[in-house]
């Protein structure tokens, strides 16, 4: 089985081909569009945003849509009612206020929860025929400060809660909240009707539904408490305003000290993260990295020094790199067969051969016995018998013959030790020059050292 | 199979890649030959990819042709490629028994096989007594270019091949002439046996089975054939096929020489209608024509037991000499008849231990009854053989210690009582007919 740790599922090569294309689709795409919404959005996860009555309303009912114009309030079927929901809004209505209350009319019962400090949602009440109206005064408590305690009296409950920067409401048929104003109660909250069965619920200050209060219990309950209110069963279409505040890129954020103001360390690390993410963005460094690579390039390969660098560097790391999908090796060709003949003296041979031999005197004294025995064998005589010399003398000159036969003896005599004369300086020169004169000899009698004549013996 | 590129393929890649930074940097127009070199690289790699598999499916059927020693064997490779993908650049190398000498054709070669073709590869052998083995055969594919090769793959199975051994008909017919000549081989005497030797009268006592009854019809009177004593002599040759008798040069070491020497007396002892067998111990195992036999198929034993041996060098023999002497021994004691035999023993001198196990093995046979000869062939003459004269001559001193230790072993073998030949090569099958015949009964 193969080795799992040696199994390649894609190789580099495709991964990095794919890395380019994704980054290069990330590039034309675009950059990324970081926003931070500004005031009491329900888009916005700050602590000054609203995204959090979102969530809670999700929870308690099934139809809660975010709205950011008239023609998205389209009631689902079988709502029993309809309840519009503005916190805050950063801009006025115009037109668009009579819009909404057409559209809310589609229900069977329509409400309103609109929270303001400020007067930008008057005109909506009074579009919707409503008598209700935010002042736009701030209520202020016995020592001036804007963070008064409010009482709401509901049907299902009384809740108190802290206020800020709240306006005094005014008009509506019922008071349904009053703010301790020193010494005297305040309306901060009231509740309307129209004639035609438009309710709604004026609420002097949108604070109290924002992200930072609705983590505390209180809040959350007197949210829920109002919209339950309005809505009167859970078969309630829930809009909330959401074209009614700004956005700013979110690195322009950095730049409204008024804005950073209101915003708590968490909130700033949200900004941070939106940051982060926009830049590391291939659309945001992709295009600058390669256009500094190019002013780069294009400055060094201006040089001709350094050009040359430059150029072997790329072309060892490209050919490094390409080289490494291929593995390489040395090419040689196949051995071939060799053949082999083995000797028993294969040294000797290979000595001789090479001329890398020295005769001594061990040598001679074989080549002695060699000559004698050959000579024995044509003419019965050895080369110590008297009558050798006669008898070679048929065969060749008979001073040649009593000097060679005198000297193999001398000469013999002298290997063995048994006397000092000739002198011998050198036994190699002698026994080649020996074996040359015994040849001469041979050859006289039809014989030679090189053949393989010798003393035929059969022994039984 | 893995593919690798090259060391020239390694440059034609630093060439692409130099056209691509080219291209990319001062001159875009090298850019597109960089690339395509790149391509071509790839193409090739994929091509060497695909002949490595269509190799591997390559068939390889061996065809011998010649058996005998001194004489040209061919040797055929036949390989089949039986797929669709044309083998453009194979080379191969074949591998043989390193004790052959390739006399024609090449070891190893470039070849294209094509697709669902066939392609003959030669090879010319000098015919050396013994079993030889060719093949298998190593191959390694190339792209044309040489850019990359697979890797070395061995195609076909080893292919094995008898050669027997010469005979020179001249030292056959030289035996005849020898023996006759000199009074050895026996004249031809009336008496039992089965050649027609001549008729006569019928005399009482003579059995019915042989009148002639077609002459006796001729002639009128009763007529009967006369058929040649029978005076075979059954031999048996032991001939030491151990490592140490291969040493030598090509064709002319002593264990070949030895089986040249016993392939012409086993042709005359055909001819003479004597039972003959031999034993070989090599290294490893002993090699035996089993019973001995007569006439041509006892001398086609020989020939193919002969043919049988493996060459292989001192150090890869299994068993000593000591032993495989003594199994041969062994061995004969089981093959010959309980008759008075004729045993020639062939090996080469040995140290101590070896000369006594000879001088053992002789003993023992000879308390059977048999008649023994060993015959010591000396190798320095074989090994001086292949030299130039001027060569010889200095190769003959300066090995005439060794050639003497050799004699030497003949000579202490002999003080013992064995009877040894010990003799020039060109004597020997002389000296053993000379000993048959002088052994053959009266």
């Amino acid at each position: 089985m193969r080795d799992k740790s040696k199994w390649t599922l894609v190789s580099w090569g495709l991964f990095i081909a794919l890395l380019a294309v994704g980054l290069i689709g990330l590039v034309e795409k675009g950059p990324p569009r970081a926003y931070l919404y500004i005031g009491a959005s329900p888009l916005s996860g700050l602590s000054i945003g609203t995204a959090d009555l979102i969530r809670l309303l999700r929870a308690n009912y099934r139809h809660v849509t975010v709205v950011s114009s008239p023609s998205q309030i389209n009631p689902p079927p079988g709502a029993s009612s309809c309840v519009y929901i503005v916190i805050s809004p950063e801009r006025g209505y115009g037109n668009d206020a009579s819009e909404i209350i057409e559209k809310l009319s589609e229900c069977p019962r329509a409400g309103m929860l609109v929270a303001d400090e400020y007067t930008m949602s008057n005109p909506l009440l009074e579009a919707a025929g409503l008598t209700a109206r935010v002042d736009g005064v701030p209520v202020l408590d016995a020592t001036g400060s804007p963070y008064v305690t409010a009482f709401f009296q509901l049907p299902s409950r009384n809740i108190s809660v802290k206020l800020d920067i709240a306006s005094s409401v005014s008009g509506g048929v019922e008071v349904l909240g009053w703010a301790n104003a020193g010494s005297s109660l305040v309306p901060v909250a009231v509740v309307d009707r129209t004639p035609q069965g438009v309710y709604a619920i004026v609420v002097g200050d949108g604070s109290i539904f924002l992200n930072q209060v609705l983590k505390t219990k209180e809040y959350a309950k007197l949210a829920i408490s109002l919209v339950d209110y309005l809505c009167g069963s859970s078969d309630c279409a829930i809009f909330v305003e959401a074209g009614k505040y700004g956005a700013m890129p979110v690195e322009e954020a950095l730049q409204h000290p008024s804005l950073l103001n209101q915003l708590t360390p968490q909130d700033m690390l949200v900004i941070y993260f939106l940051l982060v993410a926009k830049f590391i963005h291939p659309s945001t460094w992709f295009l600058p990295v390669v256009e500094a690579t190019n002013q780069v390039a294009r400055a060094l390969l201006s040089d001709q020094s350094t050009s040359v660098i430059v150029l072997s560097v790329m072309l060892l790391g490209l050919f490094l790199g390409t080289g490494r999908l291929w593995s390489k090796v040395r090419d040689e060709p196949l051995g071939e067969q060799e053949e082999k003949a083995v000797y028993s003296t294969a040294e000797l041979r290979e000595a001789i051969l090479a001329g890398k031999y020295r005769f001594v005197k061990k040598d001679f004294q074989s080549l002695y016995g060699i000559v004698n025995s050959l000579l024995t064998d044509l003419t019965g005589m050895g080369l110590k018998d008297k009558d050798l010399v006669s008898y070679l003398s048929k065969y060749v000159n008979g001073k040649v013959a009593e000097k060679y036969v005198r000297k193999m003896n001398a000469l013999h005599d002298k290997s063995l030790g048994v006397r000092r004369l000739p002198i011998v300086l050198n036994w190699h020169r002698t026994t080649g020059k020996m074996i040359k004169e015994s040849e001469k000899i041979l050859s006289a009698l039809g014989a030679s050292l090189a053949t393989e004549k010798f003393s035929s013996r059969e022994v039984e | 199979m893995p593919v690798t590129m090259t060391h020239r393929g390694d440059s034609v890649l630093l060439l692409a890649t130099l056209f691509i930074v080219l291209g990319l940097t001062v001159r875009p127009d090298l850019l597109g030959a960089g690339v395509a070199l790149i391509f071509v690289l790839a193409a090739l790699r994929s091509y060497v990819s695909l002949s490595a598999q269509a190799l591997g499916k390559v068939s390889v059927e061996w065809k011998i042709k010649g058996r005998r020693e001194g004489e040209e064997v061919e040797v055929s490779a036949v390989l089949r490629n039986p797929t669709v993908i044309p083998i453009l650049h194979a080379e191969i190398s074949v591998a043989y028994t390193p004790f052959l000498k390739l006399t024609r054709g090449s070891r190893a070669a470039v070849l294209i096989i094509p697709p669902h073709g066939t392609v003959e590869y030669r090879l010319w052998f000098w015919g050396r007594t013994g079993r030889h083995r060719v093949g298998p055969i190593s191959v390694v594919v190339r792209d044309p270019f040489g850019l990359f090769k697979s890797q070395v793959v061995s195609i076909g199975e080893t292919a094995e091949f008898n050669i027997v051994p010469a005979v020179h008909e001249a030292v056959v017919r030289r035996l005849l002439a020898y023996t006759r000549s000199t009074g050895l081989s026996k004249r031809r005497e009336p008496g039992v046996g089965v050649e027609f030797y001549d008729t006569r009268e019928y005399q009482p006592g003579d059995e019915l089975r042989v009148i002639d009854w077609k002459r006796s019809a001729k002639r009128l009177r009763l007529i009967v054939k006369e058929f040649e004593k029978e005076t075979y002599q059954s031999v048996l040759f032991i001939l030491d096929a151990t490592p140490w008798m291969q040493l030598g040069p090509y064709g002319n070491t002593p264990f070949e020489h030895m089986a040249r020497v016993v392939s012409s007396v086993s042709m005359y002892l055909a001819s003479r209608g004597d039972l003959f067998g031999a034993i070989v111990y090599t290294g490893e195992q002993l090699i035996t024509t089993g019973r001995l036999s007569r006439g041509m198929s006892g001398y086609k034993r020989i020939l193919k037991t002969l043919s049988s041996v493996s060459y292989t060098e001192p150090s890869q023999a299994k068993y000593p000499r000591s032993q495989m002497i003594r199994a041969a021994a062994k061995k004969a004691v089981e093959i010959l008849p309980r008759e008075r035999n004729v045993i020639i023993l062939f090996t080469t001198s040995g140290d101590e231990e070896y000369e006594k196990t000879v001088r053992d093995v002789v003993f023992k046979l000879l308390t059977l009854g048999n008649i023994v000869y060993v015959t010591i062939p000396i190798t320095t003459f074989y090994e001086s053989k292949d030299l130039p004269e001027w060569a010889r001559i200095v190769y003959r001193v300066k090995a005439a210690d060794t050639t003497r230790k050799e004699l030497s072993f003949a000579r202490k073998l002999a003080k013992t009582g064995v009877s040894t030949i010990a003799t020039t090569p060109s004597q020997l099958p002389q000296q053993i007919a000379r000993a048959i015949e002088v052994s053959r009964p009266a």
